[in-house]
């Protein structure tokens, strides 16, 4: 029978099967337009990378549910709505409905540099409960330093969530940052100028 | 199966495993640096480390001292080494494929008690702080930190795993 199936055919089948598979491997992005699901947790936050000289790299920040392979959450500037006012700053506010769990930012890197991050000597681990709605932080990177921060900036990026996602606006809304916050981690690409790397 | 087949998948397999030669131990689970070790007052200590780099990831020099081989540098990795006071040469030999573009010769005054640190860095633009040993075209260079700017960096390299006796 599969003689019969023309080789064009065949890639195309298989091309279809493997978008399909890897579409099951990232977690969806949560609009809030349906009630959210009690048994998980909605987490929250932004992504930006900024480019004072240059055009965007585009920033991917992966973030794994420990234990349960498949369930990347995969943060990406590049494909996505522009959040940022400023000129030189691209990225989103994202919201995500998750199982409850631990949960790891595993790597981050740019589309357009070849550099990965560093193994971290301390994994960076946050832990969600379900019916939990908690801001994670605010990631930044930029393509002088190669290194990305998770900061709070809650006052102001809560705020901003709220006015983009209205189901927010009466939620409880816990920052988690003292646990999902990190300092500058990293790429290979980045450069050590002299002051150590992530300074300039 | 044809010879210029043969030949090319001869090739492919040769390349294949000098990468592994080239690209020195393996520092899956190996610990982080966290802080230099309590310093002996008999010789003086010096760490050597290479955070990760994009560009040469897959090589690791040899470092010798005074032409003794101390360890090797795969990228992301760190090493500390026991060096007695004085003058000394230390030598970094890349591997023979890529020789000639990043082998390095300097030489370090240490003292007793003291701790180095010792970097060697890859940048893509011409380091300006005069704190180089030598050169080449790809601007890489093993440059004596201070130490309050090397732990900024050592801290994400990983101990060199100790030898196989």
């Amino acid at each position: 029978m599969l003689g019969k199936v023309s080789s064009k055919r065949l890639v195309w089948v298989t091309g279809a099967l493997c978008a399909a598979l890897l579409s099951g491997c990232a977690t969806s992005r949560y609009d809030g337009r349906h009630a959210p699901d009690p048994s998980k947790a909605i987490i929250m936050g932004s992504i930006g990378e900024s480019f004072p000289m240059m055009q965007p790299h585009g920033l991917v920040v992966e973030i794994d549910q420990q234990g349960a392979p498949g369930t990347a959450i995969r943060l990406t500037t590049l494909g996505n709505e522009d959040d940022q006012p400023s000129p030189s700053l691209l990225g989103h506010y994202f919201m995500y409905e998750v199982p409850p769990g631990e949960y790891e930012y595993t790597q981050w890197h740019y589309v357009y540099y070849s550099g990965k991050s560093m193994p971290r000597p301390v994994p960076a681990v946050f832990s969600v409960k379900a019916g939990e709605t908690l801001y994670i932080g605010d990631l930044r990177a930029d393509a002088l330093r190669f290194c990305l921060s998770n900061v709070n900036n809650a006052e102001d990026t809560v705020q901003a969530l709220k006015r983009k996602y209205p189901m927010l606006k009466d939620r409880n809304i816990v920052n988690l940052t003292p646990k999902s916050g990190f300092a500058p981690w990293p790429s290979s690409d980045a450069t050590d100028f002299g002051k150590g790397l992530c300074k300039i | 199966m044809k010879r210029c087949t043969l030949l090319w998948v001869g090739l492919f397999a040769a390349l294949a495993s000098l990468t592994g030669c080239i690209s020195g131990p393996d520092l899956k689970g190996q610990p982080f640096f966290t802080s230099p070790a309590e310093p002996r007052a008999d010789e003086a200590t010096v760490y050597f480390y290479r955070t990760s780099a994009s560009i040469g990831s897959g090589v690791a020099p040899t470092i010798e001292v005074d032409g003794r081989a101390i360890g090797s540098l795969p990228s992301g990795s760190f090493f500390k080494a026991g060096i007695p006071a004085g003058k000394h040469s230390v030598t970094s030999t890349s591997p023979p494929i890529i020789s000639g573009m990043v082998n390095q010769r300097f030489d370090i005054t240490v003292e007793n008690g003291k701790v180095y640190y010792i970097a060697d860095q890859l940048s893509t633009s011409d380091y300006t702080d005069g704190r180089r040993f030598s050169g080449t075209m790809f601007y890489s260079r093993y440059a004596l930190v201070p130490g309050e700017e090397a732990l900024r960096s050592i801290k994400w390299c990983q101990e060199l795993p100790a030898p196989a006796p």
